[in-house]
This record gives structure tokens, sequence and C-alpha cells, in this order.
């Protein structure tokens, strides 16, 4: 397994050079300069040609990516253009906090999304698998950033003027923590990042929670049907035993895979998600780098998205592994 | 977290603990009766981050705001009225070429060191060193030669020319030498000051979490001579990119001000109880930017045409919920070098009958005008989609020149290929807006011929126009601000003549704020202009610890 894991890792580095090369192709292509945001007619042109000396962007293409390259491999990623201060600090900030709210989203999608995904198997052609089949599909096909606004509309706005509403069902509509979180006791700091994750992570996750409930019905209504479900039945258990024991088991070994491909969805997702819940993550640094082309900014965030995705992939077929004792990812010796 | 309006009965003896904190001050002497102990934290929202506190290489507005009113102490600064009037310079005496100002002594670095003619002059060097890249050079300093200080409280600084309105030339605000000496100036853009600054103030920096907060507290050592400390105890700056999110912010109390609102959001705010809307002109004017390089548009009567044909009051109603001002040119209606001057007006008939007397006439019956050999008065109007209002602008026009027989196809792209392209003098006609980042009056960049052939400059719309020139140099030339006026009069209606822009509209800027914070006031200098002197009553006060309770 770890010769495997070794492999693969190898493997991700030219792909990663690869995304990094065409990224940087793409933004030189691409019209626009990270000077834009200082022009104004009281900034003389000379002042904007000497800030652009002073960021080295007067040099030729070819020599701004050679030098990009040399200080990146060398682990230094570079200084915003539009921060003023180096990448490496703003990355270790919005790391953690996108990771916060992925990881709790990808929660939120395989809790919700195998429950009812079971509900649904078990009930299969009642009026709530069907009611719910509807909802997946709606919920589905709503795009984060609309949902998110929405969520906001209702449940952190409408609410304030609805008089019965419990006040713990309020949510705050942006931010990570509330302004007096240092002031906060350690259960009111727990609670109040708590609070401040209830929307986004909803916004960011629930379309995939739907497919994830799609997927668990279909791949449980596969193995329900199996003979060694029919004989656990047959021997007398408990139908909840069966369900949850000995159908689940396997039938969550197809929607493992879907964690390699939701995860990418979910960093993507975090993007619309972050600038809409004002969520200080990789997702707003990665928007705003974009719009200023402020980019080493854009170069780095980049990178660590395409690491984590593989990284992503490599632990979902990792978890492949584990589940099913069939799959060996080492070649045997012969 | 639920607001905490509820439990503020409960907090005052909390809110002495933070005022013990912070440094353990009586209430300020000279405080209006009324605002109670000094104290209480007011959360202000904009929709972008800072960017850096180093007035020298500083570009961005809300920034700049925060430097002059809260943290630094520019050497003047302006009064309603928008004249220039001491603050860290307490007097001066002027020169037809030369200024001395004589410092506060009592004004302090948030170190407790002094701050002196020294820095002043410091700040002037590492202005004009073209390697700082500073933007105080071109946007205050162009007139300014040379700075001495001639004591530890005295500074002169030469002016290459005598010129109109000097004083403008020194709205900024020194850096402290001792702590940025040693940055070589093409490094002074990413020094670590810039992110946590020590300034000369009412309020002091406190804390920055990138793309979170910035929080500012009082500083208890202001010095009376500069307006005493201010009333509250903090300020924490928020930063929310979605307008909806932060409207909702601010329409359920957990936002005090909101910086970044919009005219369609007004009336929402206006509905709301706890909180009011406060409108107050900005220093943004939106203009349709015509390429006169371009052969359809070299005849000003065709840019008149083009003018006269936009209904620009319905826009500013219809679009603008009526937040704004028809504009006649570039010098603002609230500056004191104004003149109003008729607006060209909304007259269809008149722009058609312009537009045949320069030769334009539908010759084939298709609805577009054409020139004699056939070429249609045709032109690609481009905005970016970033900004609806606009869009919208854009959609108007087209349908108003098509009933004068002009056809518009409208072209929106993202900003930055937008300005690209209006830099690179590839457009037609482009919508736009400038916002004034401060109160000298000078069109030089934006109209002057000697700006219209060089590449990256403003002059983006290629005119060259005599008369205009020769009104920009005499303005800006006079001592005499009597005679400058004039002139400026004299030059709006020459640029109008000209028509280089269609000028639509000044906006007006709108903030909605809680009403618990009082003393709030704003107008063209800013959102934070009155921030010193914003106030909470002691009841209405939220956010302390819940530590021990």
């Amino acid at each position: 397994m770890t010769a495997y894991i070794f492999r693969r890792l190898l493997q991700a580095i030219p792909l990663v050079f690869g995304i990094l090369t065409l990224v940087f192709v793409i933004l030189q292509v691409a019209p626009g300069d990270p000077m834009a945001i200082y022009m104004h007619p009281s900034v003389a042109p000379e002042v904007l040609e000497q800030m652009r000396e002073n960021y080295g962007l007067d040099q030729p293409v070819h020599i701004q990516y050679v030098r990009w390259l040399k200080s990146f491999l060398s682990g230094d990623l570079g200084t915003s253009l539009t921060q003023n201060r180096p990448i490496a600090a703003i990355l270790a900030e919005r790391i953690p906090n996108t990771l916060l709210l992925s990881g709790t989203s990808l929660l939120l999608i395989f809790a919700i999304g195998i429950a009812i995904g079971i509900v649904q198997a078990v009930r299969q052609h009642s009026k709530l698998d069907h009611a719910l089949t509807l909802g997946a599909l709606f919920i589905y096909s709503m795009p984060s950033f609309w949902l998110g606004l929405m969520l906001i509309l209702i449940l952190a706005y409408r609410v304030h003027w609805v008089e019965w509403w419990p006040e713990a069902l309020k949510f705050p509509p942006s931010g990570m923590d509330s302004v007096n979180y240092d002031l906060l006791s350690t259960w009111g700091k727990f609670t109040d990042r708590l609070d401040h994750l209830v929307l986004p992570s909803i916004a960011l996750g629930v379309s995939s929670a739907a497919s994830v409930a799609r997927y668990t019905r279909s791949s449980m209504l596969e193995v329900i049907r199996q003979d060694y479900i029919r004989t656990a039945r047959a021997k007398g258990l408990p139908e909840r035993t069966v369900i949850l024991k000995h159908a689940l088991k396997n039938a969550l070994l197809p929607i493992i895979t879907l964690l390699g491909l939701y995860l990418p969805f979910l960093f993507s997702g975090a993007v619309l998600v972050e600038v809409v819940f004002a969520w200080p993550g990789m997702g707003r640094a990665i928007y705003d780098a974009i719009q200023q082309r402020d980019y080493p900014t854009v170069m780095a965030t980049t990178f660590v998205f395409a690491v984590m995705v593989v990284i992503a992939n490599l632990i979902a077929d990792i978890l492949y592994a584990v589940v099913d004792p069939r799959i060996r990812y080492e070649r045997e010796r012969r | 977290m639920a607001p905490l309006v509820g439990r503020a009965a409960a907090l005052n003896g909390l809110i002495a603990f933070l005022a013990l904190a912070c440094g353990g001050e009586a209430p300020r002497a000279g405080a209006p009766s009324e605002s109670g102990p000094a104290g209480g934290t007011a959360i202000v929202a904009f929709n972008a981050e800072m960017g850096s506190f180093n007035p020298l290489v500083n570009s961005d507005q809300n920034t700049n705001e925060v430097i002059y009113y809260m943290l630094f102490t520019p050497l003047v600064q302006y009064d309603e009225s928008l004249e220039p009037r001491p603050y860290l310079a307490e007097s001066w005496e002027l020169e037809p070429e030369a200024v001395t100002f004589r410092l506060n002594r009592e004004a302090r670095w948030h170190d407790g060191r002094p701050v002196t003619a020294s820095d002043v002059e410091f700040t002037f060097e590492r202005a004009k060193n073209p390697e700082t890249a500073s933007v105080l050079s071109s946007a205050y300093l162009e007139l300014v030669e040379s700075a001495q200080a001639i004591d530890s409280f005295t500074v002169r600084f030469e002016f290459s020319r005598p010129h109109a309105r000097p004083l403008d030339g020194f709205w900024w605000a020194p850096v402290p030498r001792h702590l940025l000496e040693e940055i070589a100036p093409a490094d002074m853009v990413r020094a670590p000051f810039n992110r946590q600054p020590v300034g000369s103030g009412p309020f002091r920096f406190a804390g920055w979490e990138a793309g979170e907060r910035i929080t500012l507290v009082r500083n208890p050592d202001f010095p009376e001579s500069l307006g005493g400390p201010p009333h509250l105890d903090r300020v924490i700056f928020r930063f929310i990119g979605e307008p909806a999110t932060l409207l909702s912010e601010a329409l359920t109390g957990q936002v005090d001000v909101n910086g970044s609102l919009f005219p369609h959001q007004a009336e929402q705010v206006e509905r709301t109880p706890g909180v009011r809307l406060l409108s107050y002109p900005s220093r943004e004017y939106y203009y349709i930017g015509w390429n006169v390089r371009r052969p359809l548009l070299r005849d000003p009567r065709v840019r008149r045409a083009l003018t006269m044909a936009l209904d620009r009051q319905q826009l500013i109603d219809v679009l603008m919920y009526g937040y704004g001002q028809l504009a006649t040119g570039t010098i603002a209606p609230w500056h004191p070098m104004f003149t109003a001057i008729e607006p060209l007006p909304f007259d269809p008939g008149a722009a058609g009958a312009l537009l045949a007397a320069a030769g334009y006439l539908d010759r084939d019956g298709d609805g577009v005008r054409a020139t004699e050999d056939g070429t249609p008065l045709r032109l690609t109007l481009m905005t970016n989609h970033e900004n609806p209002v606009r869009v919208d602008i854009a959609q108007v026009a087209q349908s108003r020149l098509s009933r004068i027989g002009v056809a518009i196809d409208v072209r929106t792209l993202e900003w930055q290929t937008l300005l690209a392209r209006h830099r690179g003098r590839e457009f037609d006609a482009v919508v736009q807006s400038w916002v004034l980042d401060n109160f000298r009056v000078d069109p030089a960049a934006l109209f002057h011929s000697s700006q219209a052939d060089r590449p990256g400059s403003y002059n983006r719309s290629g005119l060259k126009d005599v008369e205009v020139d020769r009104l920009i140099e005499a303005a800006t030339a006079t001592t005499d601000p009597e005679v400058a006026k004039r002139l400026w009069a004299e030059f709006s209606t020459a640029l109008q003549a000209a028509q280089p822009f269609t000028f639509l509209m000044w906006l007006d800027e709108l903030s909605s704020i809680s009403e618990r914070v009082e003393g709030v006031e704003m107008d063209a200098r800013g959102t934070l202009v009155s921030v010193a002197d914003w106030w909470i009553a002691p009841e209405l006060r939220k956010y302390v610890s819940e530590r021990g309770n």
C-alpha cells in the first residue's frame, strides 16, 4: 500500500505542474493588469510603470515564468500583488477555514444523504420515497450561491420579524464568528462557530447530499435483493439489523468512491459560497485574486486546490481498498 | 449569535471594565453631555477588504478614510465647505511659491514618540522618490518641489510655481520616520508596517483578521488640541462582498453602519425599524466616454447630439432611484470651485438636427443615419457586467439613440477586459465612472491634449481642444481663488461644447445606520468623516465579555 501511495503521489507531480503552467499561460493571455486597482487620474502613468517595475511585471512573460517557477520550487510562493504580503501567510490563514467549511459540509453530505437514501430504499415506491426523490432532484438542481442567498433571506433575515421563531434558529448571515468571539467562553466560542457554520455548510453541501441520497438508494436496492440479505431475514434477524448491518455495509462501497468526486466539487463550490457568506477561506482568496489579476496568488491558490484534489482522490482510492478487501493495489510478485 | 441588545442592561459594569482595559481614561472632556461616558463598539461593514494602512502607498478609498480620520493626522483637514483647515499643521504662512507649516507639538505616534517636522520631511522625500511609486506624488505633490524641516515643529515646502489652492496639496498624513526609515523605497509597498500601522490619530490599530475584520481602539491620549479622544472604545470593520448578505447583517442590527449600500436597497432600509438611511453626495460620477479619434465621433456636434438624445434625469430617477444629481462636468456640485452651468437639454429633435447638420442622414430608409459615403452611424458601447446599473444605462442609451438614427451595439465585458480595451483606446464608447480621490481640481490628466497620445494616460477619449487646454492651464496657474473659479466655469462650458464625455450623474452615497449609534454625519468627505464623534448610549452598548458571567 505504501508503495502504491508513493507511486500515486509521484504521478501527481507532472499533473500539478501541468495545471500550474496552464494557469500561468491562461492568466497571461487573459486581458487585465494587476495594477488596474491603482489606476486613477491622480496616479500618473509613470507611477504605475514604477509599480510594475517594483513587482517585476515589466519583465517578458517567459522570464516571469522562470522566475516564478524558481522561487516556487525553492518553497517561496511569492508575494501577493494586492495584499503585499507573503502568499504563504495568506494561505496559512485561509486553508484551515476552507477545510473547516468543506469538512463540515462533507459530514453533512454523507450523514444526510445516506440516511435519506436508506429510508428511500426501505420504503421503495412509497409516497415518502417519491416525495424525497422529488425533493432531492429539486435541491440537486439548485446552484449553491442561489441557495445560499435564499437561506440568508429566510433564516438570517425574515425570521427576525417572526415573533414565535426560536432565537436558536436565527443564524448569522456571514463571517466565521461574532465580533465578540474573543470575549466568549470556550463553550460560547464553540456554539458561536457552529452557529456561523450552519448556513454556509448547508448551501455548500446540500446538493451533493441529494445526489448521495440517490446513489445510496440505488445501491441499497441492489444489495437488498441479494441472496445473503434474504438469508439474513430468513434466519429471523430483526429488519433493523439486516438493513443497517448487513445491507448498508455493502451498499456503502460505491458511495465511498463518491468522496473522491465530491471533495474537488466542494472546493470549487466553496469559491461562490465563501463569497456569499463572507467566509474568509481559500475560495474568496482565489476569487479576489482572479478579479484583481493578482497572478502569484492565483498560482498559489490553484496549486493548493490541485494538491487537495489529488489527495482527495487518493484518499478515496485508499478507502475503497479498506472497505473492500478484494481490492489490492500492490502488484503481486511472480 | 443572537443579537445581544436584550442583555445590554446587565453590561454596564463590563463597559467600565473595557474602559479600564483601554487605559482607564475618564470620560472625554468636552464631549457632548448627552453622549454619556466614552465606550461602546460600532461595527462598520464595507463590501471590500482594506488595502494598506500606509499613506505613502495606499490607493484604496475606504482605507484612505481610515488613514485620514482614524489612524493618522494629515497636515490639513477639510471642513464641511471643503476649505482646508489646520490639523497637524496648527498654522501656516502662505507665500506665492512656498508654505511654512507649524506643527502641533502635542501630537504623538501611538508608540509615544512625538510627531515632528522630520517625519513630515521624510514622508515627503519618500513620496517624491520615484522608486516608492507613491500615489501621493502625482495626486498631491506634483507642484511641490522640496521640503525642509526648519526646526522640530516647523517645516517649509517650496512650490515649482505659484498655483491655485496650494493647501489642497497637503491633505496627506506623515508616516513615522523612526519605523520606516530602514525600508528601501521600492519595498515600501510590502512593509509589514502597512498591515500593523503605528499611527498618530484618534484611534489605534488593534488587529486585523484577514478577510474577517479589522479592529481599531480608542486612543485615550489623543490631544485635546486635535479634538481629543473619540467617544467609542472600538470600531470594528467587517468585509462582506455580497450586497444582499451585507444588507441582512445591517437590517438585523449585526452591522451598525453599512458603508456599501446600493440605491435599490434604500427603500428596504427606510422600511426597517431601528435603522436609518443616510444619503449624501459622493465623489463618483458616471459618464459615457466617447473615443473622439473615431471618424464617426470626431465632430463635437455629433457628441453633443448623442448627449441630447439621452434623458439623463430619467436615468437618475429610474436606475438610481433618484439618488443622484445631473452632471455637467468634472467639478462636483459640492466643490467650492463649482459653478452651475446650463446642462445640455434632453431634446431628441434638436439632437437629430445636429446630426443632420454634421452630415449624418438616413439615406436608405433603414433607420440608421450614415455619412455621405455610406458609412452607417453605428457604434459599440461597452461596459462591465459586474455593475448591473452600467449595463442598464448602456441598454437605455441603445434604445434612446436608436430613435435618432444611431445604431448602438452593447457589449458587456469583464471589468479587467473592459479596462484593457479602454486604456488601449480600442473602443467607440464606454459607460464608466471616476471617483475623485482628493479635492484638488485638476482635469488635465483626463482632458489635456498633452495626454491624448500618451500610452496608458487617462485622456482615453483622445480630446485635443485648444480652448480646454488653455483654461486648464490658466485655472491651475492663478493664485486668486475668484479668478480660478471663473476660469473653471469657463472650462466647464468649453468642456460641455467639446463633450468628450456624456456626463450622466454624480451619485449619492448611501449608508444604513443603526439608531443606537448617534452623532453620525457623512458628506462628500466620506463615510467616516465624523467617526471620532460617533457615540452609543451606555444602555445600548453590546459586544462585551461573557467570561466570568
